[in-house]
């Protein structure tokens, strides 16, 4: 047998505090600090400990080529028993053809082959949540209780850095003049808003979410620049202009479209039904996905942003700036949405507090390929008087500025 | 294997679910497993195992909360 070390294989040391279960089930709660080294495994998104000893194993194996298993302990170096420990945790690779290091080996080719960058792939795995459940649905949504809380995140930490930030070495300071902003596009912009009330009780028309797909998620142009290229215009900017981020809507209450699960294609602006659900199921899988943020499950319909990485990735191989840009595509979408939303006089929402693990779970997802990486939802808002909105008071920007001394 | 958030979630379970914890006093050695935990139950308490209180645990987890690792609740900035 012959064995190699993991492609991307970050370890991390650091100190562990963990109960003290034999003390816990004796009625006390006691926290053991344990120093640990971990490999952090960009297939699972799970630490594997290593000893001291194993340690210093991976760190002489190389990752491109082979090592005889039989050599290496005949050199002394390891034991037959501490392969097959690294083994048995994924820490190694082999070329043995059970089920498990098949399937380890071809994540790994998968990940080397789509163009992952070490570290974004780490960082991808090891921010993927499933079953995560916030307290958003049980805790109070009061005023009184919202300004609670932030007391107690001041006691915590103290009072936030400021909105704003001057610079003590400016060279000089000139007041721009303020043009009037009070146009239909500076009305749509003030407009903007998140909403978590929505009217449970009545159906979205079909043509209000047909259009907040086709003006985001949309293609709008086309144009071949190499033989078999074809670029998109789409509404939202997008790195390299490949626009990865697909739309898998969750349809609520709209009109003339079954509840459930679709897949949204944008090439001929067509929705595939990949689940059936009941109104309460979709309202449900909602919930979970924005980890038991409940009021988002009061919309009418959400679209969760799904990135193909290996489309970026195509263009941007191993790049340390091409995650970060996948994500701001995201961004970008999400705010189209929302001005198309306030068009509209629609409400919406983004969150990126999902439990991506489990949404990839349920589209069939391999997260190396493609993950969820945020989501809107839309709907017919319920305006009334709801401690979730935010009722900004009009600011001035001179009017602020006259009030604060001026830069030495 | 344990972990700081496999921890976090034990301990909250305790914290908050009446079910949870007299299924862990039944099963010590199981419940921790599912955690990740091994548990030697020769060195459990002769008489039977004990929790602390659910106070106890929800202040110490407020205690540790900048110690264990975990996906805290959100606090809401409304944009």
């Amino acid at each position: 047998m012959r064995i190699r070390r993991r492609r991307v294989c970050l370890i991390q040391i650091a100190d562990h505090c963990l109960p003290d279960l034999t003390e816990l089930f004796s009625g006390r709660l006691v926290l053991d600090t344990q120093t640990r080294a971990d490999l952090l495994c960009p297939i699972s998104g799970k630490r594997i400990a290593l000893s001291p000893r194993e340690l210093s194993v991976l760190a002489a194996l190389p990752a491109q080529e082979w090592t005889d298993v039989i050599g290496l302990c005949g050199e002394g170096r390891v034991t037959p028993e501490e392969i097959d420990a690294l083994l048995a945790k994924n820490a190694l690779v082999s070329d043995a053809e059970t089920p498990g290091m098949r399937n380890l080996r071809d994540a790994e080719a998968r990940l080397t082959r789509i163009g992952w960058h070490d570290l974004a792939a780490v960082y991808h795995a090891f921010t993927r949540w499933s079953g995560i459940e916030g307290d958003e649905g049980r805790r109070e949504h009061s005023e009184e209780a919202h300004r609670e809380r932030l007391v107690e995140q001041v006691d915590l930490h103290g009072t936030p850095p400021g909105h704003f930030t001057t610079r003590d070495d400016a060279l000089s300071r000139q007041r721009l003049p303020r043009a009037a902003f009070d146009d239909e596009f500076a009305q749509l912009l003030r407009a903007r808003r998140t909403t978590r009330a929505y009217d449970t009780q009545a159906m979205l028309p079909i043509a209000l979410f047909s259009q907040m797909l086709y003006a985001s998620f949309g293609v709008q142009g086309s144009r071949e620049f190499a033989p078999g290229l074809v670029a998109l215009k789409k509404t939202s900017a997008s790195g390299g202009g490949l626009h990865p981020l697909e739309a898998y809507p969750v349809v609520i209450r709209v009109e003339g479209l079954a509840t459930g699960l679709y897949h949204y294609s944008a090439a001929d602006h067509t929705l595939e039904l990949l689940e059936a659900l009941s109104e309460t199921e979709a309202r449900d899988i909602v919930s979970q996905f924005t980890i038991g943020q409940v009021y988002f499950a009061q919309a009418h319909a959400c679209v969760i942003h799904v990135a193909r990485f290996d489309r970026n990735y195509w263009k941007y191989r191993e790049h340390a700036k091409a995650y970060k840009a996948v994500l701001m595509d995201s961004a970008h979408l999400s705010q189209t949405f929302y001005l198309m939303a306030a068009h509209l006089k629609l409400g919406a929402f983004y969150t990126a507090a999902i439990n991506d693990g489990d949404i990839g779970l349920r589209l069939g997802l391999d997260p190396l390929v493609a993950a969820a990486v945020g989501l809107n939802g839309v709907g017919i808002a319920d305006w009334s008087a709801n401690p979730l909105h935010f009722e900004a008071e009009p600011y001035d920007p001179h009017a602020e500025l006259a009030s604060r001394p001026p830069v030495a | 294997m344990a972990t700081q958030e496999s921890a976090r979630r034990l301990l909250q379970q305790l914290a908050e679910d009446d079910v949870f914890r007299a299924r862990a006093l039944l099963d010590p050695v199981g419940v921790s497993a599912e955690f990740g935990f091994t548990l030697d139950a020769a060195k459990l308490p002769v008489l039977g195992a004990r929790l602390p209180s659910k106070a106890d645990i929800v202040v110490d987890l407020e205690k540790l909360g900048e110690r264990l690792t975990a996906a805290q609740g959100i606090v809401v900035f409304k944009a």
